[in-house]
């Protein structure tokens, strides 16, 4: 949601509109933003992914319980994030 | 010359941040500084938003607390539409962020903070920890573990899911309660409270194992804040600010928390993504003040049920009736605990909790709304700006993290300058600095509405800003 928006703004709005006594975007000791945020998959590869804002609990078991047995939970069939 | 220890990252508490710890040329500690290290930008992200989406949207800021957003978040809509929630309705909301600083509480308590009370603050790392609990003194960690479920498993019953459930919306709540749920949590209690006294029975016997942390960490003056009702006694869901000095006078009372930007300011370190909240008479950065159980404690008369009140009345017997050292936190939170719990019960017991208006409908009747409500960490502050067409223009996020973030610099330069010795970074150190931070029970990403899990990172820089020490977990 924030990559129409843009780092700067999302800072700004945080850190120079909203704030009352020396309003500045923190720049020392801390990270700076990335131009735009990415899915974890386009950073690191990931072998599978569990749908869900969490995931439900069944499903990470079961996702576990899968891997323990040497199988590569077939996830993937049932979700599918970013592009 | 001086220099600077960082402890980066900090760990069992929840986000991202670092420690630095300066030295002056002496080799004395001459600055302590808790840097919060991520952000996401939900102030900006929203805007463009309808207003009705914005309790489930905002409830992403968070995956520990995201009852207390929705329940801020839908006041604010509430003040929009300019409607009251039917009283079920508003009850059962009630219900769910009592639930859910249960939940919260346990999860601090038992899995983050019993494995350095139990074990020892300088136990060995690869067992102080729930599992070590476990091993220990497995009734302790199996009621934090029943605790925990017994408030998710409340929220679960009303919203449908423990994380993110859609359930609380503008105007009350968006399905009434059935029956045979309120006899299932009404079922449960029994033994939430049993557990819940078990271990403030084995808190209040082990107090004394725990004097030399209890007078470090963290115990300075400041002022506290916290919502209250009418008549003084804890609020969580609604209710009026107070806010009073270490000596407890008041330096303000019962005022309408939606003109929270009259009283609090918020500031910027251009080394942190976490704004400090001070007090706005008092100017800044003097004007510190502490949020949470221990300052919800402190700045009511009383909890409001029989027992919760009784152990209020024992904690003010053994620490005063104001204990400035943040180590009471903890003992805070178990009262709290009990007290949640009884009010859940008397909350269901009324016979109208099953009362099928529970949602108040209306359209955009108001371009602004502020809702605040006491979140298991503190008070928590949403405020929208939305136009005629219920887009949503602006927001502005007080979080409870933010108002102790002058605090927790505090605790960290206090435990800081107790336990740096030399230019080398020390286990019993790391540990307390720590210790000293997880009192607060941090929720990095709710303050700076961002994601993530917190390891710890330390560093001891020098004079010059040269890098002395280093440690991470």
């Amino acid at each position: 949601m924030r990559n129409p928006i843009g780092p700067l703004p999302l800072l700004e709005r945080a850190y120079i509109q909203n704030a009352t006594v020396s309003p500045q975007v923190p720049s020392e000791a801390v990270p700076g933003l990335l131009p735009r945020s990415l899915p974890v998959h386009k950073v690191v590869a990931v072998d599978v992914f569990l749908p869900g804002c969490p995931p439900p609990a069944g499903l990470i078991y079961d996702c576990l319980d899968q891997l323990l047995q040497g199988r590569i939970p077939g996830t993937a069939r049932i979700a599918r994030f970013g592009g | 010359m001086g220099r600077d220890i960082t402890i980066d990252p900090v760990t069992r508490i929840e986000g991202h941040s670092k420690i630095t710890i300066h030295l002056d040329e002496a080799g004395e500690v001459a600055d302590a500084r808790f840097h919060v290290t991520q952000f996401r930008g939900f102030e900006r992200i929203c805007q463009g938003r309808p207003v009705h989406e914005m309790p489930s949207l905002m409830a992403r800021i968070c995956g520990i607390c995201p009852v207390s957003h929705l329940i801020a978040s839908s006041k604010a809509c509430d003040e929009i539409l300019a409607v009251q929630p039917p009283p079920t309705g508003a009850a059962l909301r009630r219900i769910m962020n009592l639930a859910q600083i249960v939940q919260s509480h346990a999860l601090s308590f038992f899995h983050l903070s019993s494995p350095d009370l139990l074990l020892g603050f300088d136990a060995e790392v690869s067992t102080r920890n729930l599992f070590g609990v476990l091993r220990e003194r497995p009734q302790l960690a199996r009621d934090g573990v029943d605790l925990r479920r017994f408030g998710q498993q409340i929220i679960e019953r009303l919203g449908g899911k423990r994380i993110h459930p859609a359930w609380v919306v503008p105007g009350g709540v968006s399905e009434p309660l059935a029956a045979e749920k309120r006899d299932a949590i009404l079922a449960a209690v029994p033994e939430a409270r049993a557990a819940t006294e078990r271990t403030l029975g084995w808190y209040t016997s082990s107090l004394a194992r725990w004097e030399e942390e209890a007078s470090r960490f963290a115990d300075f003056p400041s002022a506290f804040m916290g919502l209250v009702d009418h008549d003084g006694t804890v609020e969580y869901s609604d209710g009026l600010l107070r806010v009073i000095d270490s000596d407890g006078d008041l330096l303000a009372d019962r005022i309408d928390p939606t003109r929270y930007s009259e009283y609090l300011g918020e500031a910027v370190e251009p080394w942190s993504y976490l704004k400090s909240a001070y007090w706005s008479d008092l100017g800044y950065p003097q004007g510190i003040y502490r949020v949470g159980p221990l300052a919800r404690l402190n700045v009511a008369d009383r909890m409001g049920t029989p027992r919760a009140d009784e152990a209020l009345e024992e904690f003010r017997e053994r620490l005063g009736w104001i204990p400035t050292s943040s180590f009471h936190y903890h003992h805070a939170r178990l009262i709290e605990v009990l007290s949640a719990i009884e009010r859940i019960e008397a909350l269901l017991s009324d016979p109208g909790i099953l009362d099928t208006r529970v949602r108040s409908q209306a359209g955009i009747n108001r371009n602004e709304g502020v809702g605040v409500a006491e979140a298991p960490r503190g008070t928590l502050i949403h405020h929208y700006w939305v136009g005629d067409d219920g887009i949503v223009q602006w927001a502005n996020l007080v979080i409870a993290t933010g108002h102790n973030n002058l605090a927790m610099n505090r605790a960290v330069l206090q435990a800081a300058r107790r336990y740096v010795d030399g230019d080398r970074l020390q286990e019993p150190m790391l540990n307390r600095v720590e210790a000293a931070i997880r009192c607060y029970d941090p929720c990095l990403s709710c303050s700076t509405h961002a994601i993530g899990q917190m390891p710890l990172h330390v560093q001891l820089l020098g004079a010059g800003g040269e890098i002395l020490d280093e440690l991470r977990r």
